[in-house]
């Protein structure tokens, strides 16, 4: 009998063998198959995505530019999210990035949300940064609001944004892209707000003139958004907003293995490393690319900065 | 000697082992056939499953190298069926009802149910078993694929490979869930309570192509295509019988 099962038997092996790699030896679709190791600077490379997010905070603006500068020279930035706050006519910040070169996209304070007068605020925005052409209306508008002020749900984001959609396609043709707030990348409540933002909004709208935005710290949690990115949401060009490791010594890591799939995933265009600097103590602050910009030009560097900029 | 070579030493010295004292042990198999000479029975099997391959399209938006586009896929599978064996085969033999683990690794996608029906034919050695069925549930991540170009002038090119979503799965939202036939064709030894099977089942996969191009400017260009896609993969079971 046995004489008869041993081909059953040796197949099995074989496909056991297959599975610890005997036959595959690369494993390019596999999420979890990144080989282990130190981070090279050419692997850095290979999967960066040359735009980050900035905090607008004026008094650590020589660390800022010391640094922007420098992965600029390494070609390591083209682009910033930053935010335009409710309570300032003008940010510094904002004004001195966009002179250094650096393609803009303005993330519109959920503060501005409440505005009775959106067209208003839009109208102005436009006119106090003329350079900036991609304009997203809110970040995670129904998690990160405080409880103790004014909240918004998605069906209320998606009227507010079908308005200031209307405005600009009709006040400032050409003007600007817009940009969707940035859902949630894990559990379902970020594809289910997506997918009510999409039917009372996206769907009626040119796939041209908006990006869908989503926030997505694991990869493996963004499978959710597969049926609406190839469905309804299949004309329409998507960028990870936020992304990032709040570890620096698995920043480097995170990047070579975590982007991929990112792209892979959500035909993400762009992934914005959150965060350049997510102040020196509290819940960002592991994210962070430098640290203790006030020390400028003695500030901290995560070891992802050394990489990306060749000054390890 | 390399790790991987020690381990199809292993596999190959482990087969052998197994089938030297076949001759001694082959007489004491007393097989229960039914009155038409087929053995019934409800078995629980156990498998794995190793699938590896490209999907190449040759339909391009920018008419570059195919090969940019390569939507390789590299996984390897676990499923769990009971299958059952009828006393009489007309058309059919047996059905089977499965689940398949894909991307092991991951929790949320790759979970796929099963269900059709066999029809083997006793070859005296083992029996060839043709079987056929459906497929339904949150496929694996492995099939999506996305390849990017940047050009010098600043457009990006990117090519979207991913199996089209056509059902619903219940808590995910819009169609994120894929229904499917396939067709396989396995050995099949049935000694005693036990079961062993080794085949190869060709899934049959609608696949989506989309071209984007964006150029400075937001100028954006799409195509959309589509095909069927066989995708083939090897499995290898072992069961236990439950129910004669």
């Amino acid at each position: 009998m046995l004489r008869r099962i041993a081909p059953f038997v040796f197949a099995t092996c074989a496909l056991v063998g297959c599975q610890g790699g005997l036959l595959s030896p690369s494993a390019s679709g596999d999420p979890g198959s990144s080989p282990a190791g130190p981070v090279t600077p050419q692997e850095v490379a290979g999967q960066w995505s040359p735009y980050v997010n900035v905090h607008g905070d004026g008094e650590v603006l020589l660390a800022y530019r010391d640094a922007l500068s420098a992965l600029q020279r390494a070609g390591r930035v083209q682009g910033v999210r930053m935010e335009i706050h409710g309570n300032e006519a003008l940010n510094s910040v904002i004004k001195t990035v966009g002179a250094m070169g650096f393609e803009v996209l303005g993330l519109v304070s959920n503060d501005y949300l409440f505005e009775p007068n959106i067209e208003g605020v839009i109208d102005r925005i436009f006119s106090t940064y003329p350079e900036i052409r991609y304009f997203q209306i809110g970040n995670e508008v129904t998690t990160i609001l405080p409880p103790t002020g004014p909240t918004i749900t998605i069906e209320q984001y998606a009227a507010l944004f079908q308005r200031i959609y209307q405005h600009v396609q009709s006040r400032h043709p050409g003007r600007a892209i817009l940009v969707t707030q940035s859902a949630l990348g894990s559990g379902m409540r970020g594809p289910t707000e997506l997918e009510t933002l999409t039917t009372l909004a996206l769907e009626h709208m040119d796939p041209d003139k908006v990006i869908v935005a989503v926030n997505a710290y694991d990869p493996d949690a963004v499978s959710r958004y597969r049926g609406l990115l190839t469905g309804s949401l299949r004309a329409f060009r998507v960028w990870v907003t936020e992304s990032g490791i709040a570890n620096p010594a698995l920043q480097a890591m995170f990047v070579r293995d975590r982007y991929p799939q990112l792209r892979q995933y959500l035909r993400a265009e762009r992934v914005y490393w959150f965060v350049l600097w997510g102040a020196d103590s509290g819940p960002d602050t592991d994210f962070s690319l430098i640290r203790y910009p006030t020390r400028y030009p003695d500030y901290w560097k995560s070891p992802l900065f050394g990489l990306l900029t060749g000054q390890p | 000697m390399t790790r991987h070579r020690i381990r199809l030493t292993g596999a190959i010295a482990l087969a052998c082992w197994l089938a030297a004292p076949a001759g001694v042990l082959a007489q004491h198999e007393q097989p229960r056939h039914s009155s038409s000479g087929r053995k019934s029975g409800t078995y629980l099997k156990l498998g794995l499953a190793h699938w590896q391959g490209d999907i190449f399209n040759d339909r391009s938006l920018t008419q570059w190298n195919v090969d940019l586009f390569g939507a390789d896929y590299n996984l390897t599978s676990m499923n769990l069926e009971f299958e059952t064996y009828f006393h009489r085969a007309f058309l059919v033999s047996g059905f089977s009802l499965g689940y398949r683990k894909d991307a092991i690794r991951s929790v949320e996608t790759g979970h796929m149910l099963s269900g059709m029906l066999v029809r083997d034919f006793n070859l005296k050695v083992f029996a060839l078993k043709a079987s056929g069925g459906g497929e339904w549930g949150i496929p694996s991540m492995n099939f999506d694929r996305t390849e990017f170009d940047a050009s010098v002038d600043g457009t990006v090119r990117y090519r979207h490979t991913y199996p089209g979503r056509n059902a619903r799965v219940p808590g995910d939202v819009e169609s994120g869930g894929m229904m499917y036939p396939f067709l396989g064709v396995s050995a099949v030894q049935r000694p005693g309570p036990v079961l062993f099977e080794f085949g190869m089942r060709v899934n049959v996969m609608q696949f989506h192509f989309d071209d984007y191009e964006v150029r400075r400017g937001d100028q954006v260009t799409r195509a959309f295509g589509e095909r069927r896609v066989l995708v083939p993969y090897l499995f290898a079971n072992i069961g236990l019988r439950l129910f004669r």
